[in-house]
């Protein structure tokens, strides 16, 4: 940057009043050998760092404000997952819109390379997924479908479920062998089933075989498809082995329904419909 | 004599003819700036040095000294790169001056010299602009307005200072305005703010830093008033 001129037209003590070239008059802090009527070159500004604190500052809160917004829009407040054969998991934030997908086996990754569900409202997600060409294959061939909803809020979690209900019962209503369960779980089933690496509907069934079958290693099973864990369940019960099938259903049934309580036994919640865990068949 | 020479004798006890010396010759000036951009100098300042030498010129001048232009041109140019060089001097630069054994009989007298009459030509300009400054603190004074608070009252933004010129021109201009304003020390706000489309609180929030700049403008204050955009945004 390049010097400015003023004439020098008055000192006082140690302040010197400076008409500045353009007109500008300035008050400036005497320099040795000033005079009155000197013409001076005006020391350049020393460059605060009043700028660069505030520019920080800006930064800081923009960043922040940034990360709260992500983060508040990005925090899942619940969940939805969709077990055929393919095993698939949709968080959900509060504005209900889908913020992440997962597959948790080979089928559920090709149902959703297909799809691109993320910041849909959910409804319209599980409506697509259910809607979607594989799936169609699935739903002739399997008998089982496991759709578990997990919200924050009990009143959410119950107001998803009704929801949830319709879209499997539309989308399963072409194919008469098929039958549909639709559960609420609670935090824990949901971390739980994380741990085993599989989706909640899925870990219901692997506790139900657990149950059935106290010797069972579960994790032989996650990669079983529901159709296949209901068979060893039924092969389990079949042969006398550990607690039978309806009984675990009796139990299931009388779990609390709010997401917050919790199953002493089981770990888990499930809550339906009509108070129990109920299954759609359509013939 | 040349015609040049005749008006500058006869602008040294004329202001008007040093005022209007200094109009017809701006171009002259200009010119003199062109291709020492390299100075660590705005171009406007660098004008203003200029106008200011050209003015110190006129005053100084005598017919022993040749041809008028050609001694302001020397001058001009000496100024700036002085200037120039005290620029450089405030960022560390320091130059050492060894002159060659043959140079050193004749020439190193020939820079002081130099030196000398740069010193004695500055101290001439810091006291015409001293004398100027003293009757424009006199004149400012009869309306109320002292040095310490134009600084504060002086608008911050280039176009606000712009505008105040424009006004205080039109003051200078219009004999009734300028009238008012002598004699009854106070501008015609409703009627500048009418001729010239601009608000009544603006030229209120100015008024003294409009003032200023018509006393300025009116009196003889040469040396001051190059250092105005008189010149080159106004006109």
């Amino acid at each position: 940057m390049k010097a400015q001129t003023g004439i020098v037209m008055k000192i006082e003590k140690n302040t010197a009043v400076v008409m500045k070239n353009g007109g500008e008059f300035v008050s400036i802090p005497v320099r040795q050998g000033w005079k009155t009527g000197e013409v001076i070159v005006l020391p350049e500004k020393r460059r605060s760092i009043r700028p660069l604190y505030t520019a920080a500052a800006c930064l800081a809160l923009v960043f922040t404000l940034g990360a709260g917004s992500f983060h508040y829009y990005y925090a899942q407040t619940s969940l939805v997952s969709i077990d055929v054969n393919p095993s698939i998991e949709l968080g959900i934030n509060r504005f209900n819109r889908v913020v992440e997908t997962r597959a948790l086996n080979p089928e559920g990754e090709q149902i959703l390379a297909e799809q691109s569900l993320k910041n849909l409202p959910w409804q319209e997600a599980v409506d697509t997924i259910m809607g979607a060409e594989e799936m169609e294959g699935y739903f002739r061939s399997a008998s089982d479908i496991v759709v578990t909803v997990y919200a924050k809020t009990a009143d959410t979690q119950e107001a998803m479920l009704e929801e949830v209900r319709r879209y499997v019962d539309t989308a399963s209503a072409d194919y008469p062998a098929l039958q549909s369960e639709c559960h609420a779980v609670d935090e824990d089933t949901v971390s739980e089933a994380h741990d085993y690496g599989v989706t909640p509907g899925k870990y219901l069934y692997l506790q139900e075989l657990k149950e059935t079958d106290p010797e069972v290693d579960i994790t032989e099973y996650t990669h079983h498809s529901i159709e296949e864990l209901q068979g060893q369940i039924d092969a389990c019960e079949s042969h006398g082995e550990g607690t039978s099938h309806e009984e675990h259903k009796k139990h299931a049934d009388a779990v609390e329904t709010t997401p917050s309580s919790t199953d002493s036994q089981n770990g888990h919640h499930s809550q339906e419909d009509s108070g129990g865990k109920e299954s759609h068949h359509h013939d | 004599m040349n015609t040049i020479e005749i008006r500058v004798q006869s602008a040294q006890t004329d202001p008007g003819e040093t005022e209007q010396l200094m109009e017809d010759y701006l171009p002259f000036i200009k010119k003199q700036i062109t291709g020492m951009q390299d100075l660590m100098l705005e171009y406007d300042d660098m004008l203003s040095l200029a106008m200011l030498t050209f003015l110190n010129c006129i005053r100084q001048y005598s017919p022993q000294k040749g041809n008028f232009l050609s001694f302001c041109k020397t001058c001009i140019k000496n100024r700036l790169i002085d200037e120039g060089r005290k620029q450089m001097g405030y960022r560390s630069k320091v130059i050492a001056f060894e002159p060659k054994e043959e140079e050193e009989a004749g020439q190193i007298s020939d820079a002081e010299a130099k030196v000398s009459w740069q010193l004695y030509e500055k101290d001439q300009e810091r006291n015409a602009l001293s004398e100027e400054i003293r009757l424009l603190s006199d004149a400012l004074d009869a309306y109320g307005i002292r040095w310490e608070e134009l600084p504060r009252i002086c608008p911050k933004q280039e176009r606000s200072r712009k505008n105040c010129l424009m006004i205080a021109r039109a003051v200078v201009e219009k004999p009734d305005y300028k009238k008012e304003l002598l004699r009854q020390h106070r501008l015609p706000q409703a009627d500048l703010a009418a001729q010239l489309g601009v608000s009544a609180k603006t030229i209120e929030k100015h008024r003294k830093y409009i003032i200023t700049l018509a006393i300025l403008l009116m009196g003889d204050y040469p040396g001051i008033r190059t250092f105005l955009p008189k010149y080159r945004e106004v006109n």
